[in-house]
């Protein structure tokens, strides 16, 4: 096959096709090899401040992280009187509440068709499991090490930070297991505070910032970035100020995450944006575009 | 095709005459039954073939003619004669054997065959010697598999061996008559020589009909009040299921109608299984008596009911300070405080109503174990099932103990699997039986979380519960257990056959072998048919009784499963009584 | 037509027989080649890469070259087994980890293939599917025995997730000092080079076939006044199966007149059966099932129409075996497809319901007036196209060449092997390699070569097969052997 010599090409054109019998040697490699071959077609072209912007999301959970542990530090050392806790949590909650509705004028609401009355129901199953259990939550973890408790709620924390929904598609996010490893961190926090009502207004309180406050925030977001920022920037000093109370060596670094997670990695994402080499050509697996779920819904 | 003639040994000295016996044309072999003296009338000969074709169902000709000559008699005239004879007793083909010249030489001429006329040359014949005593009183057990190609030189296929155990054992009939017989026909055979003890077999036999059915009469009156109606009451078949004793007692009986029941046995499988009940009935009785006559020599119950109600009080005592150790720290392990306290609380309780109950029952523990001695004289299995149930009452407190702690554990493990899937956004989904993801509303998150949590946090307490009830349990099952592989070994052991393997190897064949005799040029090849003895594994697998109690139905690893789910073990009686 | 042996023990006096020492051994002349197909993918699995080897075997027979095939043990199928025409096909014993593809340890098997090659007197060694971890292992143990390589590549592959990219290294690994490469389009042919940052001069284009005899076409299974879409393909994401359920209901509600044949079975089947359900459609859309290769003809002649909606294709026999049958070929444009048919033939759509839609309208619109050329018409054009002899003659070529090559030495393979696949996993693997050539040296001491029995020749020209007699219509017809033989 190699010794046959490759005829002229003017006169038969080589031609792509399987099913003619061309005059041309198996292992032939023409001009228009590898023509079809495309580079990144699909990379995109990133602002820096939009990427700034976006990074918020993982700001204010990292914040929201950080505000619950320096509350629970302040629980557990009997500087912050639970009450007061949970008028100021309640107080927030209401405002909150009315702001939800009040920044869309209560488009949202209509859309999902779910009634003030669900909500009050809601509130009411918190508030009484929550107030029931919490007996059964001091007494839980009496025998467990503190250490092991610590650990365990480092670890669900990390994995709440890990699996929540920032607004990618990926498969490891999950906004369930996100709210519930939340959820199970507090419970083992609360466990450690001093007494009952300690506990139940801890677990009150990280329903109000691991649940409640993504909600508020994601509709801030998408209604008036403006004021978002301006609440993350605030969310950002007070969890800085709280951590500053508590330990500066931590609030340093904390500050330090937070510059890098919103200054430092959006630069790094443009600057490897460069390097990017996307190869593309026939073979590649056809994506479906359309939305074929309205055919089975 | 060769020509196979099975010759009996005990016809080879027999004075010249006819061969009788049966053609098997599938297999081109001729049975040789029995050879029929001179001389004879061909009528009478014609009669009494007709009457054991008769009373045995099979095929009996005169095959041919049978010449034994004896040292140098040149006898001419009485090879034309028995030349002449196969005008009188047509047959195809006709066997010409010959024994000459004090038995060492043999020959054999089968005339009109082969059957096709084109063959060329006579086929060759191969003669076959079989020992009619063998043959007649075993059983030939046809191989489950394809037998083994090495076994003989030329084996017939296995059909037709068959054929040939079954000619001979319809034709019994015709090994009836006895030396000393002066009828009309002489015939040569095989004879039995116990004549005095088969007037004993006869005279059981005369009388085991009115026993048997004296005896069955009796055992449908005991089975009807049996199936009265004031037992059909609700609490009693159950507890009935429950307890072995009743089981084996049942068992038993059924064993004793079918041993009784005046129909006659069908198969030999079937008169096998009759002799295998009896002589089992027979040892667990003798067994049973023996036990009897030890424990009242002795005055074994005496000691054993003043041991009994200690041994009862040590055991709780010891489950005591078990709870308490599991009330403290055991192990190092992290338990829940108030949960621990809880359960220990509850069956310290339970405990103290055990003991106080064992200490009400004191006074008459001596009167039932006699009772229960008393029992033995049914059976040793008897009393070993019974004895199994008085564990099995007496350990009652823990049977409650792991059915609590296996409750318990077992809507733990359902709840924290449950939650599990909530705690990761999945849902069971019924109807395509596969976790589907499913979108929870906030409270039903938080609620299950919650659970979840608690559920997690308090699992290593109901666990530890648990496992320390189970492994008790599983002792307590273990001895019943092997309590019931005795009486369950009793119950099926095939005794007589395995008594008859033994001493009679040849009564269970398995097959047979062939050893050359004698093989020269131009002369029939001479085999001898030797039977093959079933081994012992086949016998106790063939004629093993059927056992009460079904063997534990569950493999090792269903087990295990069970046990990690917290899904109750029961020992294996119940168990086959609730799969039934 | 097909005997089995009961393998391994029974082999010993036969070749005791046929050879005692190795010099008596007659070599074979020149020009006919003693090839090793190697994968994991073989009868009685079914696919195309199964009956692509059968196939290609038999016709490498037929034209006097030894071929035998190696591949592992599918249930109590093992030891040594001939097929039609003394094709030999050892069945490994080695265990089975995911999809049919044997687990590897890259060394594990060299023992068993060595032992194999050396009797067999292998030179060249023909590993099929980058799927198969065996074939990647015959081929690194190949080249370490110092045979020539050749290896067919069935498949196409992204670049854009993580998976891809390990797989692409391990293929450049596997690829970089194989002798020639064989792809089944021209499409696969820019992938593989890429993948495997290839010479494209080393790597052939050699389609697979079809055999137009048992693909013929006749209309008398049509219904009259319907019209019916054929579709055969496993219910998968790659075969496009989303697709087809959103154009199901589309063309269903706007042509009364149309029936859907879907053929094959996957975890996809129940989101048709939800559609069916939805549209009430039971009578109009019929879910064969898993077909068995011999029905597929039975199934194609049914229809006026044939669609296959696949995302990604390397060569699709599919559509070849359809056009084969007289139907009119509706495909997305992806892959291989548009060199596989003439556009007379294919109507060809992007892989979207409403291209798919207007695709099918045209074809039906197309058979409403009576355009289309007549089934057998349509057969007689496809026919021409792709047979197996045209296959085996191409792959021949390859060999020749291959043959002609000089097989690297190891420090050349070295080399090669840490300049070409980047430094650490080059490096890696040039230590593994070594590892190899220590194994086989000890397997060498062990049992020397000079050892290992001959064994007899099934094909080739040392044949001691009996000459086949029957027509070459039955040696091409694999299905009847199977079926046989089992």
């Amino acid at each position: 096959m190699c010794d046959q010599p490759v005829r002229n090409t003017n006169e038969v054109r080589w031609q792509k096709v399987l099913y003619k019998r061309q005059p041309f040697p198996d292992n032939y490699v023409d001009q228009r090899f590898l023509e079809e071959l495309r580079k990144n077609i699909y990379a995109r072209k990133y602002q820096y401040w939009a990427v700034v912007f976006e990074s918020s999301v993982v700001i204010q959970q990292l914040c929201s992280v950080c505000v619950f542990v320096v509350i629970w530090w302040y629980m557990d050392e009997g500087l912050l009187a639970p009450l007061w806790l949970f008028g100021t949590g309640l107080a927030s909650s209401l405002i909150g509440y009315i702001l939800f509705d009040f920044i869309d004028g209560g488009k949202g609401r209509k859309k999902s068709g779910r009634t003030r009355w669900a909500d009050l129901k809601s509130a009411l199953v918190f508030i009484t499991f929550t107030y029931g259990f919490s007996p059964v939550l001091k007494t839980l973890t009496e025998s467990v090490s503190t250490d092991t408790i610590y650990a365990m709620s480092v670890f669900m924390l990390l994995g709440h930070l890990i699996f929540f929904d920032y607004g990618a598609n990926a498969a490891i996010v999950s906004s369930t297991l996100s709210l519930n490893m939340a959820i199970f961190a507090s419970v083992c926090l609360a466990s450690r505070l001093p007494r009952s009502l300690h506990a139940f207004i801890m677990v009150t309180f990280a329903i109000q910032i691991f649940a409640l406050w993504p909600m508020l925030q994601k509709k801030l977001k998408a209604c008036t970035p403006r004021s978002y920022v301006g609440v993350t920037l605030l969310f950002a000093f007070s969890a800085l100020g709280g951590l500053l109370s508590i330990s500066g060596v931590g609030a340093v670094l904390f500050a330090l995450l937070l510059v890098s997670v919103s200054f430092l990695c959006p630069f790094y994402l443009i600057r490897l944006q460069l390097f990017k080499e996307n190869i593309h050509g026939p073979w590649d697996e056809a994506e479906i575009k359309e939305d074929l779920s309205r055919f089975l819904s | 095709m060769v020509l196979k003639v099975f010759f009996p040994t005990c016809c080879t000295s027999a004075e010249s005459g006819l061969l009788v016996g049966r053609w098997v044309p599938e297999q081109s072999s001729a049975v040789v039954l029995a050879v029929v003296h001179f001389p004879f009338i061909p009528i009478q000969v014609k009669e009494l073939l007709a009457r054991v074709q008769q009373a045995g169902r099979v095929g009996l000709a005169v095959l041919g003619t049978w010449c034994h000559c004896r040292l140098q008699e040149p006898e001419e005239g009485l090879g034309r004669f028995l030349e002449g004879l196969g005008a009188i007793f047509t047959h195809e083909p006709w066997l010409q054997l010959c024994r000459e010249r004090g038995g060492s030489v043999w020959s054999c001429k089968a005339l009109g065959w082969p059957m096709s006329p084109g063959a060329p040359s006579p086929a060759p014949v191969m003669l076959i010697f079989y020992d009619q005593r063998h043959v007649l009183l075993s059983q030939l057990h046809t191989p489950a598999t394809l037998p083994d190609p090495q076994a003989g030189d030329a084996p017939p296929s296995v059909g037709g061996l068959a054929a040939v155990f079954d000619t001979v054992a319809r034709s019994e009939l015709l090994f009836r008559s006895d030396r000393f017989h002066e009828g009309p026909v002489q015939l040569s055979h095989w004879q039995s020589e116990g004549i005095e003890a088969s007037i004993l077999v006869e005279l059981a036999k005369q009388a085991s009909g009115p026993t048997c059915l004296m005896l069955s009469f009796l055992l449908s009156l005991l089975s009807a009040v049996g199936a009265c109606r004031l037992f059909r009451l609700w609490p009693l078949p159950f507890i009935c299921s429950k307890l072995s004793t009743c089981e084996q007692a049942r068992h038993r009986l059924g064993h004793l109608t079918f041993l009784f029941s005046p129909r006659k046995a069908e198969s030999p499988v079937q008169l096998m299984r009759k002799v295998n009940v009896f002589f089992s009935l027979l040892l667990d009785v003798a067994l049973g008596l023996a036990l009897l006559a030890w424990l009242r020599a002795e005055n074994c119950i005496g000691q054993l009911a003043d041991a009994l109600v200690p041994v009862a009080d040590c055991v709780a005592e010891e489950l005591q300070h078990l709870l308490q150790w599991l009330m403290g720290a055991p192990a190092g392990l992290k338990m829940n405080r108030a949960l621990d306290q809880v359960l220990g609380r509850f069956f310290l309780y339970h405990i103290h109503l055990w003991i106080s109950y064992i200490h009400l029952m004191s006074p008459f523990v001596e009167g039932i174990l006699w009772h229960v001695g008393l029992s033995a004289c049914l059976g040793l299995t008897v009393a070993l099932s019974l004895l199994s149930d008085i564990i099995a009452l007496l350990t009652f407190h823990i049977y409650c103990f792991y059915v609590y702690g296996a409750r318990l554990y077992c809507l733990k493990i359902h709840g924290l699997s449950s939650l599990w899937r909530l705690f990761r956004g999945k849902k069971w989904n019924v109807l395509r039986q596969r976790v589907d993801s499913c979108s929870y509303d906030l409270d039903q998150l938080f609620i299950g979380t919650l659970l979840f949590t608690i559920l997690v946090f308090l699992l290593p307490t109901i666990a530890l519960y648990y496992l320390v009830f189970t492994l008790l349990r599983l002792l307590v099952v273990a001895v019943q257990g092997s309590l019931h592989l005795l009486i369950d070994l009793i119950n099926s052991l095939p005794l007589y056959s395995v008594g008859l393997r033994l001493c009679r190897p040849y009564r269970l064949a398995a097959g047979v072998k062939f050893r050359v005799l004698d093989h020269e040029a131009g002369k029939p090849l001479r085999l001898l048919m030797q039977i093959n003895p079933l081994s012992y594994s086949r016998v106790v697998c063939t004629y093993r009784l059927p056992s009460c109690g079904c063997r534990p139905r569950l493999s090792w690893s269903a087990l295990c499963r069970k046990l990690f789910f917290g899904e109750l073990i029961y020992p294996w009686r119940q168990k086959a009584g609730k799969q039934d | 037509m097909a005997c089995r042996t009961e393998a391994e023990p029974s082999r010993r006096p036969l070749d005791a027989l046929a050879c005692t020492s190795t010099e008596e051994c007659p070599t074979a002349p020149t020009g006919s080649h003693s090839v090793c197909m190697v994968s994991d993918f073989f009868y009685p699995n079914m696919g195309g890469v199964e009956s692509h080897i059968y196939q290609l075997s038999q016709c490498l027979i037929e034209r006097g070259h030894k071929v035998i095939i190696i591949t592992h043990a599918y249930g109590n199928r093992k030891g040594v087994r001939y097929l039609t025409n003394g094709l030999k096909v050892y069945y490994l014993p080695l265990k089975v980890m995911y999809n049919q593809s044997t687990a590897t340890t890259l060394f594990h098997s060299l023992p068993l293939l060595r032992y194999i090659f050396v009797r067999e007197r292998i030179s060249i060694i023909h590993a099929h599917s980058s799927f198969s971890a065996m074939a990647h292992d015959a081929l690194f143990h190949g080249k370490t025995m110092g045979l020539q390589t050749v290896f067919t590549d069935h498949s196409l592959f992204g670049f854009a997730d993580v998976s891809s990219v390990l797989t692409n290294k391990l293929l450049t690994v596997s690829l970089c000092d194989t002798n020639h490469i064989i792809c089944v389009s021209y499409t696969s042919k820019e992938n593989t080079v890429l993948r495997a940052a290839l010479n494209p001069e080393i790597v052939s284009v050699i389609p697979n076939a079809v055999d137009p005899t048992d693909f013929t076409p006749d209309p008398r299974q049509r219904k009259k006044d319907m019209v019916t879409i054929v579709v055969i393909s496993r219910l998968v994401y790659r075969k496009g199966t989303d697709l087809l359920c959103g154009i199901i209901p589309e063309l269903c509600l706007k042509y009364p007149d149309l029936n859907f044949i879907i053929g094959g079975e996957g975890p996809k089947r129940i989101i048709l059966e939800e559609v069916r359900e939805r549209y009430q459609l039971h009578d109009r859309v019929r879910l064969l099932g898993a077909l068995e290769h011999k029905d597929v003809r039975n199934v194609l002649v049914q229809g006026h129409i044939f669609l296959n909606t696949s995302l990604t294709e390397a060569f699709c026999m599919a559509i070849v075996e359809a056009a084969s049958c007289g139907l009119q070929v509706v495909s997305t444009r992806v892959g291989g497809i548009p060199e596989v048919l003439p556009e007379s033939l294919i109507i060809l759509c992007e892989p979207s319901v409403k291209s798919l839609c207007q695709g099918l309208e045209k074809a039906i619109a197309q058979l409403k007036s009576g355009e289309l050329p007549t089934p057998e018409k349509i057969h007689g054009v496809v026919k021409t196209f792709y047979t197996w002899r045209n296959v085996a003659e191409r792959t021949e070529k390859v060999y020749d060449r291959v043959i002609g090559e000089a097989v690297l030495s190891i420090d050349q393979r070295l080399d090669r092997l840490m300049s070409h696949c980047g430094s650490v996993t080059g490096c890696i693997f040039a230590l593994l390699a070594v590892f190899n050539i220590l194994f086989l040296i000890f397997l060498r001491w062990i049992t020397p070569d000079s050892l290992i029995d001959v064994a007899v020749d099934a094909s080739g020209p040392l044949s001691s097969w009996p000459l086949p007699q029957c027509s070459p219509r039955d040696k091409m017809n694999p299905h009847s052997n199977e079926d046989s033989e089992t």
